[in-house]
């Protein structure tokens, strides 16, 4: 059996972040990166075509569906068309919106009573963001103030739209800051409106760093097995893990994998559930779970959102971009962390009409002229912060999916004080519609339910064991041997996107490793 | 002849299975490419939303084709079919009728696709349609980009968008 330096499990931004900045160090390095999902390639023409045409992409078959993770809460939890279970893993169909917590989201339970410290603050991180934002290439407004920052954005920002104009004017009259949201787009983006499956590869996937890694001759030890889940996490003791098991869908093989590192890097979810499947002498409620704080304070975004109604839309706006250009953090504050903070943005998506589908519909160029200046919606949206609870749980199903990981249930809910508080947030979003002169319809203003896609909290990482499943350098508390790099390490989810934080996290790890390697060769 | 009425005879009728025409490794010939050309440039001819000949977008098109027939699932056995069908309400209906037949009046019924024209209308006809109007059409309606359109580098002078100018005055051309 092969001994390899590292096995990192995912093979999503953070197992891929890792991975390069080891090879870099020494090309030599042995890593396998197991990911339980297939290939699907990138940049591929017919599968551009079919999004075009049919709006459908070919990861749409990843994602989980209803009986793959149940939700069993007060409040429902919306795992469906979150989460990519494939080879790139959710950078497959991220926005790339990339945007730096604030320092105060690193001391929520200080601040407030509520939730989790990190067991970081945001100075230790403030470097590898820049890093990070270099890595992604993340266009961004250097005149912006929201969070502290040495260096400015390695790209200019997107340039807002006309239809932003309409919002902005609002904003100002509400005394709202308006900003450019910062956007990982590399220099060759063609501006296709087609981000969730670019014909280019001008916004990073961690599949295209995949294939320049494979295709590296340098990187000979490297190895990638998709097709393949992680079932078990083996200990030699307490403090030390003496193999992987995992099974290749392909074949049925099961094999045992072992090196000196491990580092799992799988996600919200599976990482959570990974230990927690990984019951043995040692460690008899699942590796790393002594205190049963796996899979438990899980928490996401509440989704805010606010319609608006113009009577006409004589200038004829509609969506040109396939991302949002106008955002706010103004409410995404240390004053607002008690109820809940927020990150405001106009759709990207409103105002919108679907020519090609009144075309189909029959509709006579006259007619269509007509519906383009009749009447328009826009829309403001928000992400909420969450607070993790104990009782917010993930837990592992009996059964497997159709890629061989164990099936989930998610308990969420909501209290009467934090539906109270998303209500009081929802009439900030009204303000901002009320002011720009729309109506709003009964219907326009709701609050949506919790979904997969911005899932922290299930591992967070903490000072002491009883804080947290793993320490401030990410590594398991009691293990020596053992790494968790996913959003659920994350102690608190902020108000903003997670993955700019979670590639901060991975190039920080990388750098502890690359230390540690240096100092076992002295 | 210039009616509401779309005749429609024996090739179009006729019942076959709602998914795609099974095709692989079947070819799709010149004349039959430069056939279904002729559909693509009439949806520019019938809704008169292109600025200039729809020749320009002709690479596009061949490109689109091109990946639709030679990877699978391959769309040949559709293309193949839509010819037939084309060809029998151009028979029936007039060469300049048949279209503005087939994209204004024809009525297709709800649920899968289970005869020829309603095959030629799902997979040929509205995919041309969404086609046309990402490469060009949209421009017709307002707008500088839209999903799909190759608008060229974010670095150009030009704006990739209609872009946000704090001065109402030039913020109002949707062509500006």
């Amino acid at each position: 059996m092969k001994n390899y330096d590292y096995i990192i499990v995912g093979s999503g931004v953070a197992g891929v972040t890792i991975a390069k900045r080891l090879l870099a160090h020494n090309p030599l390095t042995a890593i396998l990166m197991l990911e339980a999902g297939p290939v699907i390639p990138s940049k591929d023409r017919r599968a551009w075509w079919d999004y075009i045409t049919l709006n459908r992409t070919p990861y749409d078959y990843t994602y989980d569906k209803k009986w793959e993770a149940k939700s069993v809460g007060t409040t429902n939890w919306l795992s469906e068309g979150a989460r990519v279970k494939a080879v790139g893993g959710s950078t497959m169909h991220w926005g790339a919106w990339s945007l730096r917590f604030k320092p105060e989201d690193f001391q929520l339970h200080t601040n407030t009573g509520e939730g989790a410290d990190w067991p970081i603050s945001y100075d230790d991180l403030e470097a590898y963001y820049q890093q990070a934002e270099e890595y992604l290439a993340v266009c961004g407004d250097e005149d912006e103030e929201w969070s502290p920052r040495s260096k400015p954005y390695p790209m200019p920002p997107f340039e807002w739209t006309a239809t932003d104009g309409l919002m902005i004017k609002a904003f100002e009259e509400m005394g709202i800051k308006p900003g450019k949201m910062p956007l990982a787009r590399y220099r060759k983006c063609f501006t296709t409106g087609t981000c969730k499956y670019c014909p280019f590869g001008s916004r990073f996937s961690a599949v295209d760093i995949l294939t320049e890694l494979l295709e590296n001759k340098k990187y000979l030890n490297f190895t990638l097995r998709p097709n393949t889940p992680v079932r078990k996490i083996n200990c030699e003791s307490r403090d030390k893990i003496a193999s992987i098991e995992c099974l290749n869908n392909l074949t049925g093989e099961v094999s045992f994998e072992k090196a000196s590192h491990y580092i799992i890097c799988s996600g919200s979810y599976e990482t959570p559930k990974l230990l927690m499947n990984s019951k043995n002498e040692f460690w008899k409620n699942g590796v790393g779970n002594d205190e049963d704080l796996c899979g438990r304070f899980i928490i996401s975004h509440s989704m805010l959102k606010v319609r608006g109604r113009f009577p006409e839309n004589k200038e004829r706006w509609f969506q040109e971009y396939d991302f949002p250009t106008l955002m706010s953090r103004s409410y995404d504050t240390p004053e607002r962390q008690k109820i809940g903070k927020i990150l405001l943005f106009r759709d990207r998506v409103q105002p919108n009409q679907n020519i090609a589908s009144l075309m189909i519909a029959g509709k006579t160029c006259d007619e269509i002229d007509a519906i383009m200046t009749g009447p328009m919606t826009i829309e403001i949206q928000a992400f909420m912060e969450e607070k993790g609870k104990h009782e917010n749980h993930l837990r592992i199903m009996e059964g497997t999916d159709r890629f061989g990981l164990p099936l989930t249930e998610i308990s969420f809910s909501r209290t009467e004080e934090e539906n109270a508080n998303a209500e009081e947030n929802l009439d900030i979003l009204k303000q901002v519609i009320l002011k720009m002169g729309c109506t709003i319809n009964p219907g326009d203003a709701r609050i949506d339910d919790p979904g997969a896609h911005h899932t922290t909290g299930t591992c967070r990482m903490g000072k002491t064991a009883a804080d947290g499943v793993t320490d401030e350098n990410l590594k398991v508390h009691g293990i020596s041997n053992l790494y968790l790099c996913s959003n659920g390490v994350f102690p608190t989810g902020s108000a903003v996107n997670p993955t700019l934080t979670l590639t901060a996290l991975s190039i920080r790890l990388s750098d502890l490793l690359i230390q540690q390697s240096n100092l076992s060769k002295l | 002849m210039n009616t509401t009425l779309m005749l429609t005879g024996d090739i179009c009728k006729d019942i076959i299975d709602p998914g795609l025409i099974q095709s692989e490794h079947q070819p799709l010939t010149a004349a039959q490419r430069e056939f279904l050309w002729k559909l693509f440039v009439q949806i520019g001819n019938v809704w008169e939303n292109v600025y200039y000949e729809s020749s320009n977008l002709k690479s596009s098109w061949l490109e689109m084709i091109a990946a639709k027939t030679n990877v699978a699932p391959s769309y040949t056995g559709e293309y193949i079919n839509a010819t037939y069908v084309l060809q029998e309400l151009i028979d029936l209906n007039g060469e300049e009728n048949a279209y503005r037949l087939l994209f204004l009046t024809y009525k297709q019924p709800a649920g899968p696709p289970t005869t020829r024209l309603a095959h030629t209308k799902t997979f040929v006809v509205n995919e041309f349609i969404i086609m046309q109007v990402m490469a060009s059409g949209f421009k017709h309606f307002g707008g500088k980009n839209y999903h799909g359109y190759v608008k060229g580098s974010r670095y150009s002078k030009q704006d990739l968008v209609r872009v946000y100018k704090p001065d109402p005055a030039t913020n109002t051309d949707p062509q500006s």
